[in-house]
């Protein structure tokens, strides 16, 4: 069917359509985003770093962060530049006896403070899951995370600053973070439901990333920043945070963003209720191997391993170990412990290859002992969230 | 693990070059097959088709999944259409898809539909309302009005540019080969992507035309568009840059 309409003089196969339509670059789907980003999605803007681009920076810049928007935005919610809109207002209400509206002028004249942390796609290395069954959603390798720094104001600061005091309910348990991006049509905004406790502890609203204001596609011109949690709880174009007793039945918090508790065979169904499974919260303990890249020709000999490690910054990486004998022995690498407990710890360890393809695994473990499992599909889940399998590189060594 | 990620990017080369095994080929590079005309349709209002190939592998249970969450999402899908493309994604984008000779012999059987699908039995009178709701309504509202800032407004729009200079022809090449990048239309700017629509038959596209520009009362006086209308601009092989480029200028005339 469906061929007969391109199927004509002087066009080759359907193919050259929607080359054209794809061959688009980066800085099309979000102005200012550089080659070679990866683009997943070019109408939202999903956009992935590739390794050899993500690698270069400490900190990675704003050009080549990776991006996942749920929406069709308009033009200020598609580039890198920021956002001016100083009237914006957070909406503060719920289980509270005062609410209030926050604009975002009244941020600045406040104690701003900065947090370097890991910015991750839950869906980052969700591509990996294939191996066992295929899950649903944009298929990330690697790239769907970054490290960058993160300044604003406290929310306990924020929120001590009311006066009269907001005066929370006792049986408020959660804060429900609520972002400015809309669907069309009658579906439900977005939002997320996050630990009142935690977020008191560690979360802010977010004014600046990397010392310049928040670009509109990364949140701007305020948004709810938690470290340690995956991306998607960092909640952009924040516009209310309501104070609620449970979590939002919003589908955003369930059945989306959310994995069982218990390990499931790969490609069982699963119906999520709020007992059974858990939000995109806390980052797992995971590494990534920088370098050498997966297809890297080598020569024989001392090959020197290097990566990042992180987890959800509860307690320091303990170790990264490096194999290249399928898990049998490992190397202990040398670990840089970062001032900030969310950010990066890049680390090196010294291998010997033999000639031949040769696989370079690592894995992370953390003070608490959790580890990253040999083979990550053993937490396969239907929508292929938080991949932390450990790492493995084949390169070509002759 | 990159190796089979590797075989995967292979695989949507292979989509996208349009290789001899998949010479199978349904619009915008998707497996042939019943309802590939309305997944087409349906799922770029939101994200790229490369969206679903890159899902390709899914089991049945959660091609239900993915798609009752585009549908809280937003998609509209009618109970029958929503079978139609459930039906699709789970045989020719599941973890087993049949063999391309036996989509071959699939779509020799399948019921030519007015609306949707775009085989070579498609009628000669299309309906352009049909055509218009089966294929543009998702993004361009029911009525064309559009959705501000994100989907132009197509209602007042398509009779504008009709009778432009070159706008007969920017029209036809719009949904021969699609537009990419910013325009403005009626005093707002968009910055999006329209897919192409040639795999839709001449006398659709020409029907949905002219639904269009009936949408506009001023529209009566804009010579209809005719199948011969349509045919004459195939196999130009215009990019939606070239078709972007050669857009009229109409805001000045607003």
């Amino acid at each position: 069917m469906a061929l007969t309409g391109v199927a004509v003089a002087g066009m080759p196969h359907v193919g050259r359509f929607v080359w054209a339509q794809n061959a688009v670059s980066p800085s099309d789907v979000i102005a200012g985003k550089i080659e070679p980003m990866i683009i997943h999605n070019d109408q939202t803007g999903v956009l992935e770093t590739p390794l050899e681009l993500l690698r270069e920076d400490r900190i990675t810049p704003k050009d080549r962060l990776y991006i996942r928007n749920n929406q069709i935005l308009e033009p200020e919610g598609r580039t890198i530049e920021s956002v001016e809109d100083p009237g914006w207002v957070v909406q503060i209400d719920g289980l509270v006896q005062y609410t209030k509206a926050v604009q975002l002028a009244d941020l600045a004249d406040m104690e701003n403070s900065e947090v370097e942390m890991v910015l991750q796609c839950s869906g980052n290395g969700r591509s990996f899951y294939a191996q066992a069954i295929q899950t649903r959603g944009t298929q990330w390798q690697h790239g769907g995370m970054g490290n960058v720094v993160f300044g604003g104001v406290p929310l306990r600061t924020l929120f001590e600053s009311f006066d009269p005091e907001l005066g929370v309910h006792a049986n408020a348990k959660f804060l429900t973070v609520q972002g400015a991006d809309s669907p069309t049509g009658t579906a439900s905004d977005f939002e997320h439901s996050v630990p009142l406790d935690y977020a008191l502890e560690h979360a802010m609203l977010a004014t600046h990333m990397n010392g310049e204001p928040i670009p509109g596609a990364h949140g701007g011109p305020v948004r709810f920043v938690i470290p340690g949690y995956y991306g998607t709880m960092n909640v952009k174009w924040v516009n209310r945070i309501r104070f609620d007793a449970v979590e939002t039945n919003n589908y955003n918090q369930i059945p989306r963003y959310r994995e069982p508790i218990e390990p499931i065979e790969p490609g069982t169904d699963f119906t999520f209720t709020f007992d059974n499974s858990i939000p995109n919260w806390n980052q797992k303990v995971k590494s990534v191997i920088f370098g050498p890249l997966a297809g890297e020709s080598l020569s024989t000999g001392q090959v020197e391993v290097r990566g990042v490690a992180w987890n959800d910054g509860m307690t320091g990486i303990e170790a990264v170990q490096v194999s290249t004998d399928g898990g049998t022995s490992w190397t202990n690498a040398e670990i840089e412990t970062p001032d900030s407990p969310y950010a990066w710890y890049h680390w090196s360890a010294t291998v010997s290859l033999d000639s031949g393809e040769q696989t370079i695994i690592s894995r992370a473990i953390d003070k608490k002992g959790r580890a990253q499992p040999l083979d990550g599909t053993i937490d396969w889940n239907p929508s292929g969230y938080s991949w932390n399998g450990a790492d493995h590189v084949t390169v070509e060594v002759a | 693990m990159q190796s089979i990620s590797r075989v995967a990017l292979g695989l949507i080369a292979a989509l996208l070059l349009g290789l001899p095994a998949l010479a199978q080929e349904g619009p915008g590079g998707l497996p042939a097959g019943p309802g590939a005309d309305l997944v087409f349709a349906k799922c770029q209002s939101c994200h790229s088709l490369q969206y679903v190939k890159d899902s390709a592998g899914l089991p049945l249970f959660l091609w239900e999944d993915t798609v009752d969450e585009m549908i809280r999402n937003g998609l509209e899908l009618t109970e029958e259409e929503y079978e139609i493309v459930i039906e699709y994604l789970g045989t020719y984008m599941g973890p087993n898809p049949p063999e391309p000779a036996a989509v071959a012999d699939a779509a020799d059987t399948e019921a030519a539909e007015g609306a949707g699908a775009a085989d070579s039995e498609a009628p000669a009178e299309a309906d352009g309302a049909a055509v218009y709701a089966a294929n543009c309504a998702s993004c361009h509202q029911g009525e064309g009005q559009g959705v501000p800032g994100v989907f132009p407004p197509l209602a007042g729009h398509t009779a504008q540019l009709a009778v432009a200079e070159g706008g007969r022809d920017y029209l036809v090449h719009v949904l021969l080969y699609g537009v990419r990048g910013e325009i403005e239309v009626q005093g707002t700017t968009y910055d999006g992507v329209m897919p192409a629509w040639a795999h839709l038959s001449d006398a659709q596209l020409a029907a949905v035309l002219n639904h269009l520009i009936a949408l506009d009362g001023d529209g009566a006086d804009v010579e209809e568009f005719t199948p011969d209308s349509i045919a004459e601009h195939r196999g130009e092989g215009l990019s939606a840059q070239d078709v972007l480029e050669a857009r009229p200028d109409v805001n000045g005339s607003n």
